[in-house]
């Protein structure tokens, strides 16, 4: 049966072998229910020996069998060679109808589309998707049930609770010693945090840790414990440096971003949160990442001095951290290997887990108390809603990552976004895919103009005061649509191909599928 | 045969936001317009609304026309198509 949502759209409420959803009913509508998962206690030798001699043995002292589900971070990016590879395993074995849970994919996790084809893979729950993958599984009816998308504190969420039941996990650490204690920041495949790992860690009813850099006891630091890991394999290379990260991420030099970054900056200092203390969460994308910059600049002119930084790292964060403009950095997530060598060095720049950035049911997350987060946008419609996952031909190309989780609880909500991409306006009357309701977000900033979403009164009377001009959205989409036209509309079957969950678990948004 | 497409030429680029237009005598009646965009499936019935007027406001009826079209707005389409069709209308080049 299919419902309308909140934000309009039709959710199925049973799916085929997924079993019962609730439509998403609003930022904190829907209650938790049930107890958090716990995974069987097993008996260990005495001498503690948990390195195996190959990725093969693993799998079949973890006791995985078809039909069941393998789960993975996404640390280690374009440059990851763990998923293809166990998967490359897991079909020699001859094992069949595997769920595929990790934190997200990447465009070379293409490599896959042979085991979906061939069945060994028949469904899949992740952020995000891109490629060729994301290609072929948004046009064809691949697997037994569409693809689950999750936020980062969704999937922790799911997990906790037991709804996305993990049997094995194979989570990759570019250090680690024989007895399972591992970290990201030592070895030649550093990616930093491991903090989307630590869920799986916490609750797979396996955990297999995979390194090509066996450490002597104990690793450290420890970022995934030995009390948590059941076994260690050694591999010869777990990932390409240069698909994990780049040296340091450059700030934009686009001046069309930076404009629209000092634009953004306007807004933050109007908006009353600019102010001792304050919490920020840098975007990753040009525009919002620059937005830093002229943070920084405000700050030194001010003398303004932040509280923490939270969500994924740069090396401009962390020079921020080190000069003294922020006091800590809470960090899921590395994007260059400035950010890990910050993290290797800083003590006050630590890893946090999936959970603890941004589970909606944790006891607290840093999305829940941050108070400027900056947010992209591949669309977003007159009522603020945002699309962050499939691209203007319908295909999915990016990720839920953080988007919906920092949104509902950051203070400000500030998406800032270039008015024009590659001839398709960015306001749009009905974004193809909600990821983030338009409830929680505050403003749009583009280069050529401002709106205040229509239930911030208070904001947009500071806007005013402060002098800065706003328009409506409906008038940001007219000035964008006069230079663009208006798009024809997509033709796309009736069949569900992937399934938008909100970060409660309920159903915010369907995919359909591209003909 | 068209008499006013007298040569082959181009105007534009394969620039992000712009598109290359390539013009040929065409040996039908028509305009044989073939348009290669990652934009098509949503604007594909604009570009080539926009194709055919410009076409008509200079009279050709007849030409081979590919374009590779980079998401380029209407008015840089149409100012392509415009200078590429007025570059084949030419008999010689003028440089």
């Amino acid at each position: 049966m299919m419902v309308v949502n909140k934000v309009g759209r039709i959710v199925p409420s049973f799916v085929e072998n997924l079993g019962e959803f609730q439509p998403y009913a609003g930022l904190f509508a829907t209650p938790p229910t049930g107890n958090h998962y716990a995974p069987p206690i097993r008996r260990y030798p005495g001498t503690g020996k948990k390195l195996l001699a190959s990725l093969r043995d693993a799998i079949l002292a973890s006791g995985l069998k078809s039909g069941m589900t393998i789960s993975f971070h996404h640390h280690f990016r374009n440059g990851d060679m763990l998923v293809n590879m166990v998967v490359e395993e897991i079909a020699a074995l001859g094992l069949k109808d595997i769920t595929l849970a990790p934190s997200s994919l990447q465009s070379i996790h293409q490599a896959l589309i042979p085991h979906i084809r061939s069945g060994v893979i028949s469904a899949i729950t992740t952020s995000g998707l891109r490629g060729e993958l994301a290609d072929v599984l948004t046009r064809e009816s691949l697997l037994k049930s569409p693809v689950v998308i999750r936020s980062h504190g969704g999937r922790a969420r799911a997990i906790a609770a037991g709804e996305l039941k993990i049997d094995v996990a194979f989570l990759g650490a570019s250090a680690a010693d024989v007895y399972g204690n591992m970290n990201g920041i030592h070895g030649p495949a550093a990616c930093g945090s491991l903090g989307y790992a630590m869920v799986d860690a916490q609750y797979a009813d396996c955990v297999i840790g995979v390194t090509d850099n066996i450490v002597p006891y104990p690793a450290l630091p420890i970022s995934i414990s030995q009390t948590q890991v059941d076994f260690v394999v050694q591999v010869d290379k777990i990932g390409d440096p240069k698909g994990i990260m780049t040296g340091a991420t450059r700030l934009t030099r686009d001046p069309l971003e930076l404009h629209i970054a000092a634009q953004a900056m306007r807004v933050i200092e109007a908006s009353g949160y600019f102010r001792e203390g304050l919490s920020f969460q840098a975007g990753t994308g040009g525009a919002s990442l620059a937005v830093a910059k002229f943070l920084k600049e405000r700050m030194m002119d001010t003398g303004i001095r932040g509280g923490f930084c939270t969500g994924g790292s740069t090396g401009y964060i962390c020079d921020m951290l080190q000069e003294g403009y922020f006091s800590a950095i809470l960090d899921t997530q590395c994007f260059d290997l400035a950010a890990v060598e910050s993290l290797r060095t800083n003590p006050r720049h630590v890893e946090m887990s999936a959970s603890f950035y941004a589970n909606i049911h944790g006891k607290a997350c840093t999305a829940h108390i941050t108070d400027i987060m900056m947010l992209g946008a591949t669309e977003i419609d007159t009522a603020f809603n945002v699309n962050v996952l499939t691209g203007s031909d319908g295909i999915m190309m990016g990720a839920s990552g953080g988007h919906s989780d920092t949104a509902a609880g950051t203070k400000l909500r500030l998406v800032t976004a270039p008015l024009i991409r590659g001839r398709f306006p960015i306001v749009v009357d009905n974004v193809h895919t909600v990821v983030t309701p338009g409830e929680c977000i505050d403003v749009l900033v583009t280069e050529r103009g401002i709106a205040v979403n229509s239930t911030q009164p208070a904001l947009q009377e500071r806007l005013n005061e402060a002098g800065i001009m706003t328009v409506s959205i409906e008038e940001l989409q007219w000035r964008a649509e006069k230079l663009t036209g208006k798009p024809e509309p997509l033709a796309q079957s009736e069949d569900i191909v992937a399934l938008v969950e909100y970060r409660d678990g309920t159903l915010i948004d369907v995919v359909r599928r591209v003909l | 045969m068209s008499t006013l497409i007298k040569r082959c030429a181009q105007a534009g680029s394969l620039e992000s936001g712009d598109a290359l237009v390539q013009v040929a005598p065409s040996d039908g009646e028509k305009l044989a317009l073939h348009i290669k965009s990652k934009v098509g499936p949503r604007f594909s019935k604009s570009m080539h609304e926009s194709v055919h007027a410009v076409a008509e406001e200079l009279g050709v009826t007849a030409a081979a026309v590919e374009i590779v079209d980079r998401g380029a707005l209407d008015f840089v389409l149409r100012a392509r198509v415009t200078t590429a069709l007025r570059r084949a209308m030419e008999a010689e080049i003028h440089e």
